[in-house]
Formats: structure tokens, sequence, C-alpha cells
């Protein structure tokens, strides 16, 4: 039982709420969430909750006792807000499911985030060194681990792990005191053998652990170029047990051998962020980029989420900043990783709608979003939503906010390229290649010329040898992905 | 349902942009969103090429199938052209001396002074849509009065009026 986390907000009841009044909202609650009645994944995580608070605050004895903890708590300041808003704010009564778009923006609030200085890190690199890295691959990679060394102090820890056909632990976790000594470990590097990533996250994963701290941004960044030898859900396992210990995983593709979709899995689950570097000059920038953005961690380990009502169905949520990245829905909550004091963290969720609904206004959605802060070491800070819809027999026509629909915008063309991708495994040609010549118009429409070129080139490739080319896939895809940051950054 | 205008795709009520050609959806739905937006957008924005180019269907009716024969009416249909029944038709003017013979040679109907290219335009005919897609051509090709930009197939109706530089012409899809 977590005494900091407060169980009448998550009965929805308050503070002086009598036994009577808790009856009620549990058993309302129970009619939202309870596993019987709500088959959306994350409606458990919240039964659950609700179900602990209820066991709480309906025994007499321990609600005392937990009121008087509680009072011994000195109360939190908002440290983060979240804010909700939906493509609708009055649905249409309709006889058909139809689709609500709903933004989640998550912001640390002003005052603590301005005066905010760098989150301490706690990194290991998992950096391959097969044989295909040899030469400028390589090169740049250590021109990289040199520049992070430089950036780190001896508040950050550091380890370094490199990896072929076994790993090899080059520097052990230690603070960064010595950094010509750690430079000159990096330098010993050379290219030789095959790719077992599990080998070297799994070392990375236990160099990080010896240092974990819940002030730190606990963080493996692995830098790959190649297909793993090893079966990949060894490294999958490990990323759900990395979640549970508060460790994220980012992972950098260099060229285009390496298996993207494993990559964006493992990223997604632990809310690290995934990328596709296609020239070794980009590798410098890309790592300088990670490591600025988790020390610029205002909150960490920060989860989402999401219980829809019983006939709402969550459909997929997208991170849009910072990093765009798509994550599974399946997993409950969904990993966000760091929240940047300067920036914003914003999902976007696909819920669809029941037919038929009654008139009037109706529960939604629950978010809750935990975090903990760092510069506070307040571990698991919790801010509870629940958002509720109004449902007209004929609403006036009503414009989508600009936000959700400019995201949906650069969404769609991401989508596009995932479903040409699709058809090309299911073997449909000419659906793939409709797909692409699609994206292509849509991607000129929208002035990205390159990627059109790229897509209208994949098109033909596609209806003559029913494959796309690596490079093209990769471009597409983290191309289109990319869009999405494009027009938040200068905010 | 929400019917995509660009590609006849039935879309869920709620959505803004097409499942299947990502066309926007707000604007053709009715809904008074894309007047809303500033004009002056910058690029990055998507800017819906099909929200401006949204084709009124002029005869939705008609059906469109494999047979359908197609045959383009030049010079306020003083002249038709059937075109050949195959996948992919290539309009444009025929040049011995680059080796180019396109299945329409526009020569013999001004094509040359109109600023036909040798290699202009192409028109897919696939089960169900007829498809133009400019050849990266010199003076650009129309439909009803908009470019076709040469990444970008055209989904053509019946009736469309075609421009291939200055060259006009409609697309009849006769049964």
């Amino acid at each position: 039982m977590d005494h900091s986390q407060n169980y009448y907000a998550i009965l929805g009841v308050s503070p002086d709420a009598t036994a009577a009044d808790i009856r009620t909202a549990y058993r309302q609650a129970a009619r939202r969430f309870h596993p019987d009645a709500n088959k959306n994944e994350g409606a458990m995580l919240q039964f659950q909750e609700i179900a602990l608070a209820h066991e709480l605050l309906a025994d007499e004895a321990k609600r005392r006792q937990y009121d008087a903890m509680r009072a011994r708590l000195v109360a939190d300041p908002p440290y983060f807000q979240v804010n909700l808003s939906t493509s609708k704010r009055i649905l249409p009564q309709l006889g058909e499911p139809q689709v609500l778009y709903m933004l989640v923006e998550i912001t640390p609030f002003m005052e603590l985030a301005q005066g905010a200085v760098l989150a301490p890190l706690n990194v290991a690199l998992v950096l391959d060194r097969s044989t295909s890295m040899k030469g400028p691959r390589l090169d740049r990679v250590k021109a990289a681990a040199h520049q992070i060394i430089d950036q780190l102090g001896p508040v950050d820890f550091l380890s370094l792990v490199e990896f072929s056909d076994r790993a090899e632990v080059l520097i052990p976790a230690t603070s960064v005191t010595n950094p010509l000594e750690l430079k000159a470990r990096v330098n010993m590097m050379t290219p030789g053998g095959g790719t077992e990533i599990f080998q070297g996250l799994q070392n990375g994963f236990q160099q990080v652990l010896r240092n974990q701290k819940s002030t730190h941004v606990n963080h493996v960044i692995l830098i790959t170029d190649g297909q793993t030898f090893d079966a990949e859900h060894l490294s999958l396992d490990l990323a759900d047990e990395a979640v549970k210990r508060g460790v994220g995983i980012s992972a950098m593709g260099i060229g285009d051998d390496w298996n993207d979709a494993f990559l964006d899995e493992i990223a997604s689950r632990t809310g690290g962020s995934s990328a596709y570097i296609n020239s070794p000059n980009a590798v410098v920038r890309f790592l300088n980029e990670r490591i600025r953005s988790l020390g610029s961690a205002f909150a960490e380990r920060l989860r989402l989420s999401v219980a829809p009502d019983p006939d709402v169905h969550l459909e997929s949520a997208f991170k849009l900043i910072p990093n765009p990245q798509p994550i599974s829905v399946e997993r409950q909550p969904l990993q966000l990783g760091a929240l940047e004091s300067k920036r914003p963290t914003k999902v976007l969720l696909q819920l669809q709608m029941p037919t038929d609904m009654q008139l009037g206004f109706r529960a939604l959605v629950r978010v809750d979003v935990m975090g903990d802060i760092l510069a506070k070491q307040r571990i698991d800070y919790k801010v509870i939503n629940d958002f509720s819809v109004e449902v007209a027999a004929n609403p006036a026509m009503e414009d989508p906010p600009r936000a959700i629909l400019e995201a949906l915008g650069k969404l769609t063309l991401y989508r596009m390229q995932q479903k040409a991708e699709a058809a090309i495994q299911a073997g449909r040609i000419d659906e793939a290649t409709r797909r692409l010549e699609n994206l292509s118009t849509r991607l000129l429409a929208a002035g990205h010329t390159e990627l059109a070129k790229t897509a209208m080139m994949e098109a033909r490739r596609v209806r003559t040898t029913h494959v796309l080319s690596e490079e093209g896939r990769k471009t597409m895809k983290f191309g289109t992905r990319m869009l999405l940051s494009a027009g938040d950054d200068n905010e | 349902m929400i019917t995509c205008t660009y590609c006849k795709h039935a879309n869920r009520e709620g959505m803004y942009f097409c499942d299947e050609c990502g066309a926007p959806l707000f604007d053709l739905a009715g809904a008074p969103a894309t007047q809303n937006l500033p004009q002056n957008e910058p690029a990055n924005l998507t800017v819906p090429l099909a929200a401006t180019a949204a084709p009124v269907a002029v005869n939705i009716s008609n059906k469109l199938a494999a047979t359908t024969q197609l045959a383009l009416h030049f010079k306020q249909g003083a002249y038709r052209v059937p075109l050949p029944a195959k996948p992919e038709v290539t309009l444009g003017r025929v040049d011995a001396s680059t080796n180019t013979f396109p299945d329409v040679d526009l020569t013999t109907l001004d094509g040359t002074e109109l600023g036909v290219s040798r290699r202009h335009a192409i028109i897919q005919h696939k089960e169900d849509q007829v498809l133009l897609l400019d050849l990266d051509s010199v003076n650009g090709t129309y439909v009803n009065g908009q470019r076709v930009l040469p990444a970008a197939p055209r989904v053509l109706q019946d009736g469309d009026e075609i421009r291939l530089g200055k060259l006009r012409a409609r697309i009849i899809f006769e049964n």
C-alpha cells in the first residue's frame, strides 16, 4: 500500500465521504472497469487500483490509519498537468460505430521546470562491433561515444558494452571523473564477429542496474547495424524486465540491414525511442540528441494508463513528441519514457465509439499518468483524469482541434506506409503499389518532395519485383515518422 | 460512413483522413473545418491536394468495368480516339529518331504546336478506376484545370477534361 497515493481520488469521492458514498462510488467504478464488464486492457489495471482503494477506505480502522498517514505527508504541489482533448466535443448519435481521437498532453509545471537542472544520467552504451561495422561506422560510433563522455560529469554514470558474437564490458559502470581514460577505452574497440544483440543488451542492463536510482535517468542505448543471430524474444523479455526495474532502452540502427520492427518493439515496451541512421556521419548527431533529450528529463518513467468505458475500444496509441513512436496498446500502462522540462509529451489515441449511444453526457475514458519527478525524488506521482463527452441527436458541425488535425495528417502518412508494407508481406502486390502511389501523392501535396520520390520509386519497384528496397522502406518509415516531430521542435 | 471523394473508400464516421488513400475527408464530409485553416499555411502542414482538387464527379453512376471502352474526344468532340484495350496506354508524339512510339500519337491533332511531349502521360485502366499519370512532361498535364503532378496519379471520372500542354480532350467511358 502506497500511502502517497490519493485513494479518495482513485475511487472518485471526497475525503469526507461517508461509508455509503464509498460503497456507491465503488459500485459505479466496478460497473465501468470490472474485468467481467470491460474487456479493455487498461480497465483491469484501473480496477485493481479501485479495488485496493475500496478495501482501504471501506474499512474504518484502515481508513483512519491512512488519513493519519496522509495528514503527516506534505501535500504534493502540482508537478505536471495532463490535458485531454477530443476531435469532437459533442458526438452525434449514430446507428454505426464512429471514431473519436483523443490528444493527451502532459506538461511540466513551468516554475518547477524552468529552474530544472540537467537530470543526472545513468547510461549504458551498448555498441555493435561486428565485422560489418568496420570502417567509418565504427569510427563515427567511437567519435559519438567520445562526445558523450565529454558531456557527462561526476554525477552521471556511464558504462560501455561492446558486442559481436559475445559481449564484453569495456567500461564498467563508473561516474565520469576521468574522461581521458574512458576515451582511451573506447578506442580499444576493434571490429570483428557477428551480431548477438541480447548478449550486449543484457550486459548493458546489468551495468545500469548497478547504479539504478530513482533520481536518475536509467537508460540503455543500443547501436547496431545488423540482424541479431540470437533469439529476438530473449531481448524482448529483457525489455519487459527493464521496465519493471525502471530502465528504458533506446535503439539506433545504422544502415539498412537491421530489424526495425524488433528494435521498435524494444523501444516501445520501455518508453525509449528508435531511430534509423542512414549515414555514419549522422551517428554523432543522433546520439547527442538522445543524450540531450534524456538529460532534459523533468520526470522519468512516465506511464500512461488508458481505461476506456466498457463499450469504448482503444484502437491505437502513438507518441507524437518527443521522439515519435508507435506504442502498442496491448501492454498497459503505456510507457512514455521521459517528460522533458521544456517540451510537453503528446500522445494521440484512437478510440472507437459504439453504435446507438444514449443522448446526454456519458463517461468516456479514465486516463492516469504516473511518473517519477527526478529533482524532487517524488516516486509514482500520479494525475488522474476522467473524461466525459456529450452525445446529441444532431450536433452542429464543429472544427476538430487544430493540433489533432495536424497530427492526424502526418500520422496518416506513416500509417499509409505501414499498410503498404503489410500488403507486400501478405503478397497483395496491386494493393501495395496503389498504397505507395497514394502515399507519394500525399507526400508531394504536403511538400515532402524527397520522400514522395522515394515512395514513387518504391511503388515502381514493388510492381516489378514485388519487394521494397530495405533503404527505401526504412527511409519511408522513419521519414514519415519524423514528420511528426518536425512542426513541434520550434514550439 | 464517410465516402472518400477521391477514391470512394468507405470510412468510419469521425475519421478525418481516408484510411485507403490518405485524402482529407473533413471538408468533403461537410464539416467547416478546412475553410477555417489559414490559407497561407506553411508547407509542413499537410495541404490536402485532393481537397483542392476535389473531383466533381460528373457521372458517378456510370459503371466502370474492366471491359469499358475508353475514348478521348478532341476538338469539342470532332475527333474520337478510342484507347487500345490494355492496362497502360501512353499518350505522346511519335518520334522515330528517339525511338518514341506512344500508343496514342497526338501529332496529327497539332500535338507539336500545342506543346505535347513525346512521352507525355499514361492512362491506366484498372478494373475499378482509371488513372492519369503525368510523365514529367514539359508543359504539364491537367484535369479539369488542375495540374497532375508527375508523382501523383489522378483518378479520372467519366467526362473529365484533360489537357496535355494546350491540347484539350475529354475522357469518355463508353459502354
